[in-house]
């Protein structure tokens, strides 16, 4: 096996790599760039700014992806012309941004006629949240499709009125399954129910 | 009085008009697609937008006065072709847009015979 001899040398050594280490990570936490862009020791050209910058826009592109995939939306397409979508959790920019491009995507595709935005699993409805909503209803109807908000609780309610958001343009049913019957009459379509 | 360069043909007695963004630069287009309309004896028109990669309030303006000129002309009137990202932009520059839209021609068409 073998020693290391801990000589005054190879102690002073190691601390001076140590706090190279410790001086390059500092540095990137910082957003700091190193000076410079030349051929270090031993011949190796160390990264320049512009290799920082493309490194830093290659991390944020990951980030952005990381956290657009986290929003998938369910798509779920009831009957031919009917689209369902469950929002759950908290409603941010960046989400209800999603939910506008995700809908008015599909309306061509699909040909949709009725879009079903059910907010029974929203924590929180709040004026821009509202605001939101009626802005996909209302950009929905240009493609000729109607926007129907389901699950609205009674506190839910209380507060889009007290926040005085306009929901004229808005059909808007407490239950999915109001919102379901109203998407079948809109499809022409009926629920019976089948004797045993 | 500028010629249109708008292409259009009729279905049913429904006057489908490829618009094109040109036709809404002349002084009197309200009129002259009004003309043109009821020259060929059609009671209602679809405006298709298909050809519009983007649409601006301007565009809009202009659209609720065609719109305007033809319902007051006896002229069923109903717009069709946005695509989806004119439509989740233009909420953004326009509060209210005062016409009835459809998805294509064909439920524009659908959506006319039904009124």
């Amino acid at each position: 096996m073998a020693s290391v001899r801990f000589t005054p040398l190879y102690v002073l050594y190691k601390l001076f790599s140590w706090n190279q280490v410790k001086l390059k990570r500092e540095c990137y936490l910082s957003d700091e760039k190193p000076a410079g862009g030349g051929k270090g020791a031993g011949g190796k050209r160390s990264p320049s700014p512009a290799d920082y910058d493309a490194q830093r826009k290659e991390i944020d592109g990951l980030y952005d992806q990381i956290e657009s995939s986290r929003f998938d939306l369910p798509m779920l397409k009831i009957t031919e012309h009917t689209l369902m979508v469950p929002l759950v959790g908290a409603v941010d920019s960046v989400k209800s941004q999603k939910i506008m491009e995700d809908v008015l995507d599909s309306i061509k595709p699909m040909q949709l006629k009725v879009v079903v935005l059910d907010v029974a699993g929203i924590k929180v409805v709040d004026s821009a949240v509202a605001a939101h909503l009626i802005k996909v209803a209302k950009a929905t109807r240009l493609m000729g499709c109607k926007t129907i908000i389901s699950g609205i609780s009674s506190i839910i309610s209380q507060n889009i009125v007290n926040l005085g958001v306009d929901v004229r343009d808005l059909e808007t049913t407490s239950t999915l399954q109001d919102a379901i019957n109203i998407a079948y009459k809109e499809n022409g379509l009926k629920l019976v129910k089948v004797d045993d | 009085m500028t010629e249109l360069v708008s292409k259009q043909t009729v279905i049913d007695t429904i006057a489908i008009i490829d618009l094109d963004r040109k036709d809404l630069e002349a002084a009197n287009y309200g009129s002259q697609f009004a003309e043109r309309i009821k020259s060929e004896q059609a009671t209602g028109a679809v405006v298709n937008l298909a050809s519009f990669q983007y649409i601006t309030s301007d565009d809009i303006g202009c659209l609720h006065h065609l719109v305007a000129v033809l319902e007051v002309a006896g002229i069923q009137t109903c717009v069709c072709g946005i695509n989806s990202a004119s439509a989740a932009l233009i909420y953004n520059f326009v509060d209210t847009v005062r016409f009835t839209t459809a998805l294509d021609t064909q439920s524009a068409i659908d959506e006319l015979k039904n009124r």
